[in-house]
């Protein structure tokens, strides 16, 4: 199983085509995958910073951190946790717990395209 | 970068397993940053529907000259807007995106003293290829670009880009079209306008996702 962590659906930013091509790709493979929010508020809207919004942006991340926590039992050994970014802020929260619920003695991978900034 | 964000990054770090990049300048910064095991990191290019660039709507192309980033400082407009002074016989095009004027005030109120500068406020991707298109030229004038997905998108509608001899261009583009100084960019729009210069189709085959999806597999096993 793929858990898969989107960036925010942004068309004006490459997001939600790099979205759309890592979904097909997940496709091709036969791989399933599950994905932690990634619907398209006007939250998510870049409205200050540079790259992604100031607020909203760890907002995002915290409530996909949320939405995995809450399922954390359903993580098995062998699963990828795949990011669109790396700079989420809630990936130390996911660690944390999984750790703390001995999910470190599974074979958990994680994959991150780089930071976009 | 702040002390703190470096810690952070850190530990981002160390918690992958693979870490994906489009191109040899973010993989080269990562490994002049020291914080990472660089047996991680894999150079995978761009994830990119190439099919979108065949379904937009073509016009005759025109001798205008695009700004092809959003509008913030990282990316240097002001330095577009001096440019366009410099070329009053020309056509230079400002986009917003999904923002408006509102998004950058300043910016718009000085490129709305110059004549040959028209500014387009929300776009849709759509609209933005549609008017890339149109364009001759793309000049890029940032200073912080780890991805050139801009440059890509201009380079697959058959558009010019002009970017400087840094970021990720050094590494996407042939060097004839990148530039050290203002002056030499200058120089290059002057010499890729009026003509009927065109660069040869490319590059890119949009499969990143697929490679990247392939590397996760590899970590895996």
């Amino acid at each position: 199983m793929i858990h898969y962590f989107p960036l925010q659906n942004l068309e004006n930013r490459d997001y939600r085509m790099f979205d759309q091509e890592m979904q097909k790709a997940f496709r091709e493979f036969n791989l399933p995958f599950y994905i932690y929010s990634n619907e398209l508020t006007e939250a998510q809207e870049i409205k200050s910073g540079w790259v992604m919004d100031a607020v909203s942006h760890p907002v995002h991340c915290i409530e996909q951190a949320k939405d995995f926590l809450q399922r954390l039992d359903t993580v098995k050994s062998g699963d990828v946790l795949f990011f669109n970014d790396l700079t989420h802020f809630g990936l130390d929260a996911m660690k944390y717990a999984g750790f703390m619920r001995d999910q470190g003695r599974k074979n958990i991978r994680i994959c991150s395209r780089g930071n976009v900034y | 970068m702040k002390k703190w964000l470096r810690h952070s990054e850190r530990a981002w770090f160390e918690i992958a397993t693979r870490i994906f990049v489009a191109t040899q300048k973010p993989y080269l910064d990562l490994q002049a940053s020291g914080l990472i095991d660089m047996a991680k990191v894999r150079i995978v290019g761009h994830p990119f529907d190439i099919s979108v660039f065949s379904k937009v709507e073509r016009k005759p192309r025109q001798d205008w000259v695009i700004f092809p980033h959003r509008v913030d400082i990282d990316k240097q407009p002001f330095e577009f807007l001096s440019l366009a002074k410099l070329r009053p016989g020309m056509k230079f095009i400002f986009t917003f995106g999904g923002k408006g004027f509102e998004s950058n005030i300043e910016l718009y109120e000085k490129a709305s003293e110059i004549e040959n500068v028209i500014c387009y406020e929300h776009l849709s991707k759509k609209q933005y290829y549609e008017l890339l298109a149109q364009c001759k030229i793309m000049v890029s004038t940032a200073i912080q670009e780890n991805w050139g997905v801009a440059t890509y998108e201009a380079l697959h509608l058959g558009v010019i880009p002009i970017c400087p001899r840094s970021c990720s261009y050094q590494y996407i583009l042939p060097d004839f079209l990148l530039y050290n100084t203002f002056e030499e960019m200058v120089q290059l729009v002057s010499n890729f306008s009026g003509g009927d210069a065109v660069l040869d189709s490319y590059w890119d085959d949009g499969k990143s996702a697929e490679v990247m999806v392939k590397s996760m597999l590899e970590c895996i096993e």
